[in-house]
């Protein structure tokens, strides 16, 4: 019995050999910290335009829209006056 | 102004149509009241809009316009719902009320939903910088109005007053399904317009006027559907007195 553990002992290294040696880790990487950005500007004023995100004015859109709605009911009423029935019967059937 | 009452003064406008179909002692001057009130409501509307509304935090003033776009939207909604009813009890059981609800009721839908359309359209202008985007709530709007102009063109291009009305009644149930393509599109499909709102997510003033110009369209609502009722209830007497257009063969002999 003997033998054959002092052979296998000194067989299991030949049989590793073919094996790579492991890699050693990679040294960490510091990169350099980013240069910190430029302030926005742009050279013909573009942050000017930018507005707040709220829109400005606009009152004319607002009397438009508040005159179609009057305009409607008019021309509705209107039309509802000029075909008015001349003679209504009593009751409906 | 509780939630209960715009539900509670919709009840009112529904009941005063009724009374107004069914007592002849009602018809001549209920309309009258209803008619100075919405006046008198539309000036204050246009006060409480312009001026007595807070700004709204990211469109401003022009968030002003939903006070009239909204309610001029609902109404046509009101009316066309109104009108698939009528449409539904004219096929359940024929009646030329109901069939002359029905016509009344589409024509003022339409006028209602055009007059919103245009308002959405001036305020698009400023807010979305187009008078008119291909998105899913304004091309289901603009079907849902043809579908309607379709209904009134049928209606007047059928000659015999009780084909007209099956007919009308099968068109006017096929177009209502156009509605809730439009009241969901905003959430189906990703749309430019903005979902509903809520009272939990509007400003309290923003809703108090909100109402306000509902109930004044309410009014209006009422007084052009009773009135134009009455247009198409003459014109179907009209009708029904006409001889009819070839004279009965003598039978042979």
């Amino acid at each position: 019995m003997k033998p054959f553990v002092l052979a296998a002992l000194l067989l299991a290294p030949l049989a590793l050999a073919d094996l790579p040696a492991p890699e050693a880790a990679p040294a960490a990487v510091v990169e350099p910290a980013p240069a910190p950005a430029p302030a926005l500007k742009h050279p013909e004023g573009i942050e000017k335009a930018m507005g707040s995100g709220v829109i400005e004015g606009g009152w004319e859109y607002i009397y438009a829209a508040y005159g179609v709605g009057l305009l409607g009911v008019l021309v509705f009423a209107a039309s509802l006056f000029i075909r008015r029935p001349k003679g209504l019967p009593e009751r409906a059937p | 102004m509780p939630s209960f009452i715009p539900l509670t003064l919709l009840a009112l406008v529904v009941a005063a149509i009724v009374a107004h179909l069914a007592s002849p002692k009602v018809r001549p001057w209920l309309w009258k009241p209803v008619a100075a009130l919405g006046a008198v409501m539309l000036v204050a509307l246009w006060y409480l809009g312009l001026f007595w509304a807070p700004p709204e935090q990211f469109m401003s003033d022009v968030g002003r316009i939903l006070y009239v776009h909204v309610p001029h939207v609902w109404m046509a909604l009101l009316a066309f719902t109104l009108n698939v009813g009528c449409a539904v009890a004219y096929l359940m059981k024929k009646s030329w009320v109901t069939d002359a609800l029905a016509e009344s009721a589409a024509e003022v839908g339409v006028y209602f939903g055009a007059v919103g359309v245009s308002m959405g359209s001036i305020w698009a202008r400023p807010t979305w910088g187009v008078w008119w985007d291909w998105d899913p709530r304004l091309i289901s709007t603009t079907v849902m109005l043809l579908a309607y102009v379709g209904y009134l063109a049928l209606r007047s291009f059928t000659e015999d007053p009780e084909r007209r009305a099956t007919w009308s009644a099968v068109s006017a149930i096929l177009s209502y399904v156009s509605l809730p393509i439009v009241w969901f599109s905003v959430r189906w499909w990703n749309s430019l317009h903005q979902v509903q709102s809520n009272p939990s997510t509007v400003d309290k003033p923003m809703v108090q006027v909100l109402r306000w110009g509902a109930v004044t369209m309410l009014c209006f609502l009422y007084v052009f559907i009773v009135k134009r009722y009455e247009i198409a209830r003459s014109r179907q007497t009209a009708a029904m007195e006409l001889p009819p257009l070839e004279a009965p063969r003598p039978e042979a002999a």
